[in-house]
């Protein structure tokens, strides 16, 4: 039974309330059919509330934001944001200084290898024609089975039919558009990895792709692998795949992929944990920096919430080795024929996730193997050891952390730090 | 009379008092379900990646999507996964061991789900650990497709995902499907666009029962103070 301060209290509670305070006041001598009234009224306002789940149970939000209030819009003016570099992911890390300012392009001498779902023709020539940034794309290599017996083509021409029968495509293509915005006119070979409904294609984790890669590295002068993929289980149970990766780094390969998403520890996610390949030390593994504050729990110069984490110190050398930007990154979408400027082109939008901070360090490098022949006049390149020495003197953190590794590489200074000690090594 | 009628009211106040949270959590419908709708197809020996000792079987699924509310809703996926159908098993040979074959671009999309059930396909690749495997050994398999949307706050929230189990015993297959406790909305041939006005959640009779009793409640409560008046 309600004692009349505690009506006193509701009364106030609902003077607002007109309508339930009339019928609290009418009666006000029986107080035990008050507070029936008072009760089943209640109950009847609450229970679609209570039931529609939209005051109480919350229990499955992850407090977890959109991971950047721009995703998919169309990039400002891309003339200048991502032709002279001005948009904040590039300025960000000085690469406006060193490709805009300074003019720095790529030379003939630097070959990124990107793996990755599948490249149309038209996507193939917008990434070499498109006005604001391109790159030469030198061949595209596949598998197939043709009649019982399995081949690689190594292709060399956009128009080939084989790139008619692409059924996945699309995410190749904005990484090597990431790629191309920083490392400009840099040479590209694309591997194409056989996903869902692809007729051909390499199969995730197929010793093929190693054994074509170490084969040619010397001809092709392949320098950076760039891989935007996670895997959740261990693909080189036979030991042939890690020989082949050994084989690439003492060539001075440096292998380059993506931390993950998932926000969490081991890029962990419904009980399974998408963590190789950067779970093997062979790979420098990459993760996403905010460049500004987009979202309710993003923070500049900080670790973006959805980027993955690994071990806590070096000695495991299973970690995130850098951050790059990915938290609303120019890449480009479609592909079409401009007619006006005649050319192939895409429109710019913005992309998120560690699937393009992982092609950003490998522009990054592209710069540094070029910044030193620069310095040393010629096209030999520095070992594998002497780039890592030259990301982490241009890190922005002299020790790493669990959360920001060595924080992110700060390109006019690794470019810098490259053309120096090119000149040194003359 | 009176006392009894008293009694009577006490009684169905205690009871919505101790009873509405949890009539309130089997009420829940959340804004985005997602469900395996149907089994297409399940291969043994399927292409990809060699593991050895193992046999790769692919399962060709419908996955569907309800959105239960009348405006569409944005699912976000943190991973471009080979497929957004997940499964694990329990097997009756308690050596064998499922281990789904899962990779994906590290890219984050944002796809709009209109009102209504969006059905999609998947192919579930899986190696089970032992060789030359022609079909699926006995034992439970379940079967779910997680999901997340952006809420009307701007977080990123999981939707229900309800498993479908496919049941194996002595070779033979028995499947049962989640269902969405969901009414497809009747369509009227005079308004096309259905999509603006469809999709109502439906609370479980539980609470249907519930509210009842409150209205009754309320109905006594009224016409005994009427009657007292007079």
């Amino acid at each position: 039974m309600l004692c009349s301060n505690e009506y006193n209290k509701l009364k106030k509670y609902f003077k607002k309330k007109k309508i339930l305070f009339l019928i609290c006041k009418r009666d006000f001598k029986l107080r035990k059919e008050r507070y029936f009234s008072l009760c089943v009224i209640l109950s009847i306002i609450l229970s679609p509330i209570l039931c529609n789940n939209k005051l109480l149970f919350r229990k499955n939000d992850l407090n977890y934001a959109v991971p950047a209030g721009d995703m998919d819009d169309p990039v400002p003016n891309p003339a200048v944001n991502v032709g002279n570099l001005q948009d904040g992911a590039y300025t960000y890390t000085g690469a406006d200084i060193v490709v805009y300012d300074y003019g720095i392009h790529i030379d003939s001498y630097v070959t990124v290898v990107v793996i990755d779902d599948g490249l149309l023709k038209n996507e193939w020539k917008a990434l070499e024609q498109n006005p604001e940034a391109n790159v030469n794309i030198i061949g595209f290599v596949t598998n197939f089975t043709y009649g019982g017996e399995n081949c690689t083509e190594y292709i060399t021409n956009p128009n080939d039919s084989l790139l008619e029968y692409q059924e996945e495509h699309g995410h190749g293509y904005a990484v090597i558009s990431a790629l191309a915005a920083v490392a400009r006119d840099v040479k590209v070979i694309f591997i194409d990895l056989k996903i869902k409904n692809d007729i051909y294609g390499f199969e995730y984790g197929d010793y093929k792709i190693w054994d074509w890669i170490d084969n040619n590295q010397a001809s092709k002068d392949i320098d950076i692998i760039s891989w935007s993929w996670v895997m959740r289980e261990n693909f080189t149970e036979n030991t042939s795949i890690h020989q082949k990766w050994a084989s690439l780094l003492d060539k001075n390969v440096i292998m380059l992929t993506a931390a993950g998403n998932y926000y969490t520890y081991l890029n962990a996610r419904w009980g399974h944990e998408y963590k190789y390949q950067s779970y093997y030390s062979e790979w420098y593994s990459v993760g996403s920096i905010n460049h500004e504050t987009k979202g309710n729990y993003e923070y500049k110069d900080y670790k973006s919430a959805f980027s993955a984490w690994y071990e806590a110190s070096t000695e495991g050398n299973h970690i995130v080795n850098w951050l790059e930007p990915g938290n609303g990154i120019p890449i480009l979408n479609d592909s079409y024929y401009d007619t006006q400027e005649q050319c192939w082109r895409g429109e710019w939008i913005y992309g998120v996730g560690t699937s393009f901070s992982t092609p950003y360090l490998a522009a990054i490098v592209a710069l540094i193997i070029t910044g030193y022949h620069a310095g040393l006049t010629s096209s030999t390149d520095p070992s594998l050891q002497k780039v890592i020495e030259i990301l982490l003197y241009a890190s922005s953190r002299d020790t790493f952390d669990q959360q920001m590794r060595y924080g992110y590489v700060d390109a006019y200074s690794a470019y810098g730090k490259a053309y120096y000690e090119g000149v040194l090594a003359r | 009379m009176i006392k009894s009628s008293n009694k009577f009211l006490t009684i169905t106040l205690i009871f919505q008092i101790l009873l509405l949270p949890i009539s309130s959590v089997n009420g829940y419908q959340p804004v985005i379900d997602s469900r395996v709708s149907k089994i297409n197809e399940i291969t043994p020996n399927i292409s990809g990646p060699y593991q050895p000792n193992s046999t790769l079987f692919g399962i060709e699924v419908e996955v569907e999507i309800l959105n239960r509310d009348n405006k569409s809703q944005t699912v976000i996926e943190l991973t471009d996964l080979n497929s957004y159908a997940f499964i694990n098993a329990s097997f009756v040979n308690q050596s064998l061991q499922l281990d789904l074959l899962s990779y994906g671009a590290a890219i984050i999309r944002q796809y709009s789900y209109k009102p209504g059930i969006t059905t999609e396909y998947n192919l579930m690749k899986f190696y089970i650990n032992q060789s030359g495997l022609t079909y699926l050994p006995d034992g439970n398999y379940t079967l779910w497709r997680p999901i997340l949307f952006i809420n009307s706050s701007g977080n990123i929230t999981e939707g229900e995902s309800l498993s479908t189990i496919i049941s194996i015993n002595d070779g033979n297959m028995n499947i049962t499907y989640g269902s969405f406790n969901y009414q497809v909305p009747i369509e009227d041939d005079n308004n096309l666009d259905i999509n603006d006005q469809t999709t109502e959640t439906i609370n479980s009779p539980f609470t249907e029962s519930l509210l009842i009793i409150s209205l009754l409640s309320c109905v006594i409560v009224i016409w005994r103070k009427k009657t007292k008046m007079k």
